[in-house]
């Protein structure tokens, strides 16, 4: 269980869905008020 | 594939939220050509806020900030057209994009941060900010978080955010309040 004060520990796993994100993309930026 | 918020528009260097200058609140998105166009992310920015009003500061001003030459010229057009379907003059600024400058880290993913379990699972994938911004799998639950998609399309694909079975559990109570 996580405490407030614990350091959270990190993990190489990455989530499935980032390994096969597209990476031929475009950007797009708005502001919208 | 991913979202990020930051400043962009202006000229002072190094906005921060306490000191914008002639920056605006601004969203960046990383889109698939393939999957959505140009026109239709336009199509959906104009119908997620109303630009028919003028803004009262450049902080929270309507703007399409265009990356080139081809995206000037479908926002030029498009503006067009949303100016004569709603026959009402249309306050939204076209002009280059220029530097965009991340917001600080309580402002990225805003409303994942409303669900600690699966902000604390993210967080400890990726410590570094720009990782965890750029992620897909945050982007998504955060928009899910946010009430947006359908609980079918979160229940297709949450197995692929490589969360705990806790945290799984938690983003689709999040996502179902918005789904009564």
């Amino acid at each position: 269980m996580l405490f407030k004060h614990d350091p959270i520990p990190s993990s190489t796993e990455r989530p499935p869905i980032d390994l096969t994100a597209p990476q031929n993309v475009e950007t797009a930026t708005f502001a919208l008020g | 594939v991913r979202t990020r918020v930051g400043y962009a528009g202006g000229s002072r260097p190094n906005p921060t939220y306490h000191s914008m200058g002639d920056h605006s609140e601004s969203i960046q998105l990383d889109y698939d050509p393939s999957m959505i166009s140009y026109s239709d992310l336009l199509a959906e920015f104009w119908r997620a806020h109303n630009p028919t009003r003028q803004a009262w500061s450049r902080q929270y001003m309507s703007a399409v900030f265009y990356a080139d030459n081809a995206q000037r010229e479908t926002a030029m057009e498009m503006l067009h057209h949303e100016t004569e379907r709603r026959s009402k003059d249309i306050y939204t600024a076209i002009q280059r994009v220029g530097v965009f400058t991340l917001a600080e880290d309580y402002h990225q993913k805003y409303s994942l941060r409303h669900v600690r379990e699966v902000l604390n699972e993210f967080l400890a994938m990726y410590p570094r900010l720009v990782d965890f911004v750029n992620s897909t799998a945050v982007t998504r639950a955060n928009g899910f978080a946010g009430g947006d998609g359908s609980m079918a399309l979160l229940e297709s694909e949450i197995d692929a955010y490589g969360l705990s079975a806790e945290a799984q559990q938690k983003l689709v109570e999040m996502a179902r309040r918005y789904h009564r």
